[in-house]
């Protein structure tokens, strides 16, 4: 069963820095170019981003995972250089179609905002377990219960998968086709949803008697067998990703 | 010596039901004690364990009388975590009993510690010695959902050891255990006791429960219809009565009035050949040995027939390994049923062929159900071929695969869907297409034959998991596909539901059907297959008729399995000949044996 996320396998100075100090930066580096409101430090903030990913031996499935989105910014880039409201200088006609560089700038400048907010947040998810940073965010003082609600949470997803999978393995052995038409794939739903229902009900009763036995309503102070996870440079990543806040807010109010 | 368990009286009944589970269950258990709890299905075992454990009535709710002390608290009353700190519970499914929220072994074992508070370097003392318990300390690293079911129950044991119980609850922790991995268990068991821990364990494997528990408590129908030393309880003809048989070795003993120097039933496979040999001192004299007598299965007219008939499968070269990078298979070559002469051609050196049943057995993760996922199409090897009937079946779905090789899944809860137990029996029918007038009948008869005619209208959820089993069963035999796979179909079944499935395997066989049957019962396999296939980390260590597969011990150690207990008694006393059931040895033993016991036996007979 592959664990839900982004995450990716490698060793890299990034991948050993602490799940806070990255979340820390990922939420700062985000908000910069739109506290900045200005291009060039988005450019700025973006080459950070893009060298950090680099250095996570990350940045190929990082490149993968925008080509995604290639589709919807190619369209924005149509739609505002075509009806932005403030559009006066026609830059590129291609029959009826006139594209206006006011409404390409403003394209690019969402664009760069949008990149950036998306490959911040790959800096923190492609180098962190989910199930790290959940658990260190209990070390910061998160209470326990939310924490195993949350990470329950992220294998519910890659349980389930695993759980269609069987269900769709039984079905099959029994005649039920499931490769095929959108008819044939719809009409494999129900025998598939029904097991799974029942068996995740099922699960749950189970799960929640385990739970019981191994003191999980117990009152008083939990323990964490897992040691807080230490970094030298975790303070001054946090440090500095604070910093480059505050900056980008006092360049906007000074300019 | 003081009780630590202390049932009085204890009734119990679910809220939305309509019969007690449990009817004035009374009994005690005094501390270092090993208590078994035996019983046919929906005895009122689980339920028992939850009693233990304060789960019944605390969780459950329900209507509840009379009084349960574990450990000095009352379990009706005390909060459960607070017994959950000095009784553990190991439930049957050990995937459910996973924290879900823990990423590696060692924490998910420390997961109960940290809710219980316990300080980080006696959690850290606690997890290491819990995983070297249970021989699992190799997997520390290992994230929990990668384990297989054999591994997962062992940290399922751990996870309990390390909040270091004075009683320990188990309800079947080795049903998904092969023979080495229920050894294992069992041994573990034996070295906490000598710590002074009390165990309660329900298990269908009586054999090796026999070897460990002080106590039996015979449970059925939610009442208690005995309870004493082992041999009381099985000589008290109470085990019968309720539909349950003795082991193997116990029958043979039986049989022959054998007794222990003490006078009791001898129960394990050592006090009966200690029994048998005071009774026929001269069997261990190498030079009176019986000679070796041929068991062999007659080749008539009939078996040709049916070999002729009997569908081939030739697995050759097959590659295989999961998206995640688990190898399982490289170039596996095998050939399963056929007549002897087309299986020859495919040029393996193992070949089981013959009518079958097959079994296919080996230990957890040796690539069984591997295996039969790739005949069944549903995995696809890498490279090699399967051919069914000498047809390659790589271009075909794993449905229309279905209508030649049909697959019976080992949890039935991952395919029943209907509400309606004869609809759900129609399902794969009407899949070949089959109009429901056809399929329907096809059905019913299918149902029959699994035992369940009388519960063709009843709601799938409203069976016992045997019977659910019954039913998936069934839903395949109404599809009539000539090659059926039966994935541990004895897991969760009571003594006659065995007995069913062996004699339905044996109908299947005489139409010219191919059954394959993994499984980890050994005694099933002796009384009710006729070859057998040994699997070992992907490999075929052996192929063959049953009972020369089983003849070469060394082999099925490596494979991390063990003889039948009738054959692993005739090697004890020294006999030449290969009995496999307990009939086999009975006509062996009157055969050979001297002639003042032929005679004492016959007067007990008549």
């Amino acid at each position: 069963m592959r664990p839900v996320g982004l995450y990716v396998e490698r060793r890299s100075p990034l991948h050993a820095l602490d799940p806070v100090s990255k979340l820390v930066y990922a939420t700062c580096f985000a908000l910069v170019p739109f506290v900045a409101g200005d291009l060039r430090v988005t450019a700025i903030v973006l080459c950070v981003n893009l060298s950090l990913l680099v250095l996570g031996r990350v940045l190929r499935q990082g490149l993968l995972a925008l080509a995604g989105v290639g589709f919807f910014l190619g369209t924005l880039f149509l739609v505002q250089g075509m009806v932005y409201p403030g559009n006066a200088t026609p830059v590129v006609r291609v029959g009826p179609l006139v594209l206006y560089q006011e409404g390409l700038a403003y394209a690019l400048w969402l664009t760069a905002r949008f990149l950036n907010l998306t490959l911040a947040a790959f800096v923190l998810l492609f180098t962190t377990r989910p199930a790290d940073l959940v658990e260190e965010l209990v070390h910061a003082g998160l209470p326990p219960r939310t924490g195993y609600v949350l990470l329950s949470v992220l294998q519910i997803i890659p349980s389930m998968a695993a759980r269609i999978s069987v269900i769709q393995d039984a079905q099959r052995s029994r005649g039920m086709e499931t490769e095929g038409s959108l008819w044939v794939r719809l009409r494999a739903f129900l025998p598939v949803l029904g097991p799974l229902v029942i068996s995740s009900l099922v699960a749950m009763q189970e799960r929640a008697l385990a739970l019981e036995v191994r003191g999980f309503g117990a009152p008083g102070p939990r323990t964490s067998y897992r040691l807080p996870w230490r970094h030298r440079f975790a303070w001054p990543v946090r440090l500095l990703a604070v910093t480059a806040l505050i900056g980008a807010l006092a360049w906007r109010i000074m300019r | 010596m003081s009780h630590v368990i202390e049932v009085q009286g204890l009734t119990y009944r679910y809220p939305a039901s309509q019969a007690n589970a449990l009817e004035d269950v009374s009994f005690t258990v005094e501390a270092g004690q090993f208590l078994g709890i035996v019983g046919p299905n929906l005895a009122g075992k689980s339920t028992l364990c939850y009693a233990l454990l304060g789960l019944v009535p605390q969780f459950f709710r329900g209507r509840y009388e009379g009084r349960v002390v574990v450990a000095g608290m009352e379990a009706s009353r005390v909060p459960v975590h607070e017994l959950a700190r000095r009784v553990g519970l190991v439930l049957q499914n050990p995937f459910t009993q996973l924290s879900g929220a823990r990423f590696t072994v060692e924490e998910e074992i420390a997961f109960g510690l940290e809710n219980f508070g316990i300080p980080r370097e006696e959690m850290r003392q606690r997890v290491e010695w819990a995983m070297e318990q249970v021989g699992i300390a190799h997997l520390r690293e290992k994230s929990p959902f990668f384990l297989s079911g054999g591994q997962l129950q062992r940290l399922a044991i751990a996870c309990m050891l390390a909040q270091r119980p004075k009683v320990l609850v188990l309800d079947e922790p080795t049903s998904q255990l092969d023979p080495r991995g229920t050894i294992e268990v069992f041994e573990c068991i034996a070295r906490l006791r000598a710590g002074g821990l009390t165990v309660v364990m329900v298990e269908h494997k009586l054999e090796r429960l026999l070897e460990h528990a002080d106590q039996l408590l015979l449970l059925a129908a939610g009442r208690v219809r005995a309870f004493g030393a082992p041999d009381e309880v099985l000589a008290s003809g109470q085990f019968e009565a309720c539909g349950l048989a003795l082991p193997a070795h116990v029958q043979i003993a039986a049989r022959f009035q054998a007794r222990t120097l003490s006078g009791a039933l001898p129960v394990t496979v050592e006090q009966v050949t200690s029994a048998l040999c005071r009774m026929r001192p001269s069997v261990n004299s190498s030079w009176l040995r019986p000679p070796a007598r041929e068991l062999t299965v007659r080749r008539d007219g009939e078996e040709s027939r049916l070999l002729a008939a009997t569908p081939a499968i030739s697995v050759q070269d097959v590659e295989f390994a999961y998206p995640d990078g688990t190898g399982v298979f490289q170039g596996l070559s095998l050939a399963l049923g056929g007549a002897e002469t087309g299986v020859r051609a495919t040029h393996t050196r193992f070949v089981a062929t013959g009518s079958g049943p097959i079994a296919l057995i080996g230990e957890n993760g040796a690539g069984k159900t591997t295996l039969v996922k790739l005949i069944a199409g549903l995995l696809r090897p890498a490279a090699g071929e399967i051919l069914i009937d000498g047809q390659a079946i790589r271009q075909r779905t794993a449905a229309q695969i279905a209508r030649t090789v049909g697959l019976v899944f080992q949890n039935p809860d991952d395919q029943l869907f209907k509400s309606r137990a004869l609809d759900e029996a129609m399902f794969g029918a009407l899949n070949l297409g089959l109009p429901s007038g056809e399929a329907e009948p096809r059905a019913r008869e299918a149902l029959a034959r699994a035992g369940l005619a009388a519960l063709a209208e009843e709601n799938p959820y409203d069976l016992s998991l045997g019977q659910r089993k019954m039913l998936a069963l069934a839903s395949i035999l109404a599809m009539h596909t000539p090659i059926l796979i039966l994935d541990e179909p004895t897991i969760a079944q009571d003594h006659p539901g065995v007995e069913r499935i062996g004699r339905l395997n044996r109908e299947l066989r005489g139409e010219g059907r191919l059954v394959i049957v993994i499984t980890h019962d050994m005694e099933f396999v002796a009384a009710h297959c006729s070859q057998v296939v040994i699997l070992a980390r992907g490999r075929v260590l052996a192929a063959g008729s049953t009972r020369s597969v089983f003849a070469q011990g060394e082999l099925l150690h490596d494979a991390g399995l063990e003889p039948p207990a009738t054959l692993r008694l005739a090697r004890a006393l020294g006999l030449a000949a290969q009995p496999l059931v307990p009939a086999e040895f009975i006509e062996i033993w009157q055969h050979e044996r001297p002639n003042n016991l032929g005679a004492q036996s016959s007067a007990d007979e008549h």
